[in-house]
């Protein structure tokens, strides 16, 4: 072995070695690679930034809205922007721009607690059904095709009618979207975990022969937990986005929030009686919808290019 | 006097990644005579494969890039020839096996479906006419019972049929110049004998001319005439091959050779190269070798060599020579 | 290959089974008497009904019966009486199913026709104008809320144009072109999304076939470029395209709630909404057993075209 080879041997040992300082640094590598990655990505600045203003806002809204979105007016009824109320005034003569700050405070809230909820309820139980696998995993795995067996919007349809039975009102309601929210995106996380780990138990095999004994759930955990961050972290932000534009029909279809809560669904639906005297109320709700959903699906497709190996680079 | 069939005259490919850019290969020539058969050897990653490709004019646009060189196929230019000329030439001059049939041939066409494709657009047959050539070619290449194998799909049949009918995909319109990629590559070592046998048997019979691709010195021995040697984007070694084999003079062909495990015993260790092939996207200065070369000098470290000729008709890329002929 | 249909026939039972179980546990998590829910309270006051009724629907018995002679009539296709319509339920499906079917199929269709297309050009034309042009509006497409872009049609075309009628419908059998104007707006709701979608579908499946080795195969022999593309390309392209597809026009069966509402279309979506609005469950039930039922069988059918159109996976 050359003089070279012997010195490059020993700079690889020296990082490897296990201690802080080498833990530290090759975390600062990684995470220096991945900001460098995110940049270069156009969708992913773009989307990034987008979430950033979003967040911003609804962090800000305290501060930032005009008025009391709730409190009515009758004498500034539908009024179209101004120097007063800058998006303008609803039929009831409420801000529209305090009314969207709220509402998408509110509305991004519910999407990240349904989602991470999701996330809880999924993750283990799709790792759970691929690592005992058997009969446990086809009857777990049947369950949960039972549950996307449901078009469109109508088991939160079922869910939140059942809420409203029940007179589930204010915080309840809230708490029942979350539910439904987040469980109907419990079978696709399942799925995806579930799939990881099958990946995993075949390696498992493989090291058969050698004695795993205890902790081999640890290592399975370990080994699997890598593989399905990357394509769960892509379809959890993008379902950010998607939920919102499922409490928004929902609370159009008056189902969803109860007024007078702000929210862009049920303001689009107000909308509609007066799209011929003023068609603006209508754009903004929607607009702001649009917005939301983007940035979630701009970030996520960036998320996706940058997380996805097989990069193709022709 | 043989005639030059191709020519490939300081030929250069680049390619524009986002992380950064490649150049695959860099100042490649050599010439291949009717009837001969060239063997361009080199490890994974050395640009062989991608050499082929240029040739056939198969490398995508962007983020590939010919900013230089010549490729003389019977004379003519082929960097130069418009699409539709490049077309004509494709299939029915010019033809490639690659490397691993599976993903090579369409799955969801039938082999039928893809041979007489090639056929009725190249020499203009009928349907019936085709399907007819197909059977004789399947027989060709020795495929059993032709007939029944024509509605076949590709994942059915085995590995060496696959590349049978790859072969005969290639062959069917009696192109003068064949391309093979590591065709016995993805083989077993069973089946690899076979289908090189079927292969430098066609071209005798047909009279072609063959570039062989392949990273196996073996396969070489048995089947070229003449012999490249490519490392890192570059030819380091030209020469027959016996030549090659007797009297290599590139530290990295010589290190090939070494690495070969013998039967005859003489050597009871093999002999690796050491270290591995450099990074293609940050390439030492220099001659690329140099890194892994037992003999590397000063001057290795800041000039690339070049090719020149040490003996007739055997050239070599190394400073070790540059002495011998100052 | 009949014994893979079997097969598949034999899951689709526990997944058809947890749809009626969720169904089912809906309408007895309802609060009140079941009685009430799903008879009315019109026709119950008097004792001696109410107990004849309670026999039949089992409420004397333990759950699991009540359970199996609710399905035991449903698949009988009694689904008991609409409590706003007082006909059988059935009835009020069957006449809404096929305006649903015939809004979603047409806007799957107009969806696919502009899709698969844009997607194919865009793929081909990677990283031109073009190809930017498309992604960026099917990224927005699929961003904009369907509603929206619904009621932003009606505003222009209906309100401010005056060209298209902002709600209704027409049977085509009886009055082809009434029937033609009613169904633009709501087929165009439903297949701008639609055909965002489609379009990145098609646009990623066609780069990652372009990027197999098979296409540089087929240019090899010479193959025209537009034969390798359309031919050769889109062919297996179109494999995932046309499966994800007929998912999709699974789902929406299901997911035309919301644009029924706003065009007035009389499908099941809107059908189903009515009832929830004014609590007649019984065809609430109904309707969602039916839909999910619909969906589960579509997807086999999805699942059986795409063996036969993948000769790799035909054995099964």
């Amino acid at each position: 072995m050359t003089e070279l080879e012997a010195r490059k041997f020993a700079d690889l040992e020296a990082i490897r070695a296990p201690t802080l300082g080498g833990r530290l640094a090759r975390w600062r590598t990684a995470l220096a690679n991945a900001w460098h990655e995110l940049r270069k990505s156009r969708t992913a600045s773009i989307g990034a930034v987008m979430l950033v203003l979003l967040f911003g806002a609804c962090i800000a809204t305290p501060w930032i809205t005009t008025y009391d979105p709730i409190k009515q007016n009758y004498r500034e009824r539908l009024q179209p922007p101004s120097e007063k109320h800058l998006l303008g005034t609803d039929r009831m003569g409420r801000d529209i721009y305090s009314r969207l700050l709220w509402g998408g405070r509110r509305l991004v809230t519910i999407a990240i607690l349904a989602v991470t909820f999701g996330l809880s309820l999924g993750i283990p139980y799709g790792v759970l059904s691929g690592y005992f696998g058997g009969r446990v995993d086809t009857i777990a795995m049947r369950f949960v095709d039972g549950l996307l067996a449901f078009p469109g919007l109508l088991l939160y349809l079922l869910i939140v009618t059942l809420a409203r039975e029940w007179k589930m009102e204010g915080i309840y309601n809230d708490m029942v979207l979350i539910f439904a929210l987040g469980f109907a995106f419990m079978p696709e996380v399942a799925r995806l975990s579930r799939g990881s780990v099958l990946v995993e138990k075949q390696k498992e095999y493989v090291e058969a022969s050698r004695a795993v004994g205890d902790g081999s759930l640890a290592i399975a955990l370990r080994q699997i937990l890598p593989n399905i961050i990357s394509p769960l972290i892509v379809n959890a932000t993008v379902r950010l986005g998607y939920v919102i534009l499922i409490v928004a029909a929902l609370s159009f279809l008056g189902l969803g929030t109860p007024p007078p809560t702000p929210d862009w669904g049920s303001d689009l639906a107000a909308a509609r009686d007066y799209m011929e005297t003023a068609p603006l109320i209508a754009a903004f709700p929607g607009l702001a919808i649009c917005y939301t959903v983007l940035a979630f699906n701009l970030f996520g497709d960036g998320l996706r290019d940058i997380l996805d190996p097989r990069l193709a680079e022709r | 006097m043989a005639e030059t069939v191709l020519a490939l005259e300081d030929l250069t490919v680049r390619f524009h990644l986002r992380r950064g850019d490649l150049t695959a290969v860099d100042g490649v020539s050599f010439s291949i005579e009717r009837g001969q058969t060239f063997g361009l050897v080199g490890e994974s990653g050395s640009g062989k494969s991608v050499t082929a490709k240029a040739i056939m004019r198969l490398i995508p646009d962007p983020p590939g890039e010919i900013p230089r060189g010549r490729v003389l196929f019977e004379g003519s230019n082929i960097l130069d020839k418009s699409d539709a000329e490049m077309r004509a030439l494709r299939g029915r001059r010019i033809a490639m096996v690659f490397q691993e049939p599976m993903s090579a041939l369409n799955p969801v066409f039938t082999v039928c479906d893809q041979i007489s494709d090639a056929l009725r657009t190249n020499l203009g047959l009928s349907k019936a006419e085709a399907r007819e050539r197909v059977v004789e070619l399947l027989s060709l290449v020795g495929i059993p019972s032709p007939q029944k194998r024509l509605d076949s799909y590709v994942h059915e049949f085995s590995g060496g049929m696959r590349q049978r009918v790859m072969l005969a995909m290639a062959l069917s319109c009696n192109p003068s110049f064949l391309i093979a990629d590591e065709p016995t590559t993805a083989l077993d070592v069973t089946i690899q004998a076979t289908i090189l046998e079927l292969i430098t048997g066609m071209i005798e019979r047909l009279g072609m001319s063959l570039l062989f691709i392949t990273h196996n010195l073996g396969v070489v021995a048995h089947a070229c005439d003449r012999v490249g040697v490519m490392y890192a984007s570059h030819i380091v070694e030209l020469a027959d091959k016996r030549e090659i084999f007797a009297n290599p003079q590139h530290p990295y062909t010589v290190g090939l050779l070494n690495s070969i495990p013998r039967l005859d015993g003489q050597a009871k260790y093999l002999t690796p190269i050491a270290g591995s092939v450099c990074n293609m996207m940050e390439p030492p200065s220099g001659c690329k070798f140099h890194p892994r070369c037992v003999h590397a000098m000063e001057v290795c470290r800041r000039e690339i060599p070049r090719l020149k000729e040490i003996a007739p008709g055997h050239l070599a890329a190394c400073h070790l020579h540059d002495r011998r002929t100052a | 290959m009949l014994a893979y249909i079997i097969r598949r026939v034999a899951y689709l039972v526990p997944v058809l089974f947890v749809l009626t179980l969720v169904v089912f546990t809906f309408v007895e998590m309802l609060p009140g008497n079941i009685i009430d829910t799903l008879v009315g309270n019109e026709g119950v006051n008097d004792p001696e009904v109410r107990k004849i009724l309670e026999k039949e629907y089992g409420l004397d018995q333990p759950v699991y019966i009540r359970y199996a002679k609710w399905l035991f009539r449903a698949v009988q296709g009694d689904f008991g009486m609409s409590l706003v319509t007082r006909r059988p339920v059935a009835v009020e499906l069957l006449t809404g199913i096929p305006a649903t079917v015939y809004l979603a199929v047409v806007g799957i269709s107009l969806s696919m026709m502009i899709a698969v297309p844009l997607g194919t050009i865009a793929a081909v034309k990677r990283n031109t104008p073009i190809d930017y042009t498309a992604q960026v509006t099917s990224l927005i497409g699929i961003s904009i809320p369907e509603f929206w872009f619904a009621i932003l049609c009606v505003l222009f075309f209906s309100l401010y144009l005056g060209w298209l009628p902002s709600s209704g419908f027409a049977n085509p059998f009886v009055d082809p072109w009434a029937s033609l104007k009613f169904l633009i707006l709501p087929a165009a709701a439903v297949g701008f999304r639609q055909a965002a979608y489609t379009t990145r579908l098609t646009r990623s499946s066609m780069l990652d076939e372009m990027n197999k080795e098979y296409v540089d195969t087929a240019r090899s022999v010479g193959l025209s470029e537009g034969k390798v593309i359309f031919k050769y390309t889109l062919r297996n392209a179109m494999i995932p395209t046309i499966t994800i597809s007929g998912l999709q026009l699974a789902n929406l069966l299901g997911g035309t709630v919301v644009l029924e509402s706003i065009f007035a279309w009389p499908g099941i979506g809107r059908a189903i909404f009515e009832a929830i609005l004014q609590r007649d469950y019984p065809l609430v039930q109904a309707g969602v057993l039916v839909l999910g039922c619909i969906v589960v069988v579509m997807n086999l059918l999805v699942d059986l075209t795409y063996r036969l159109l993948n000769p790799r996976v035909k054995l099964g």
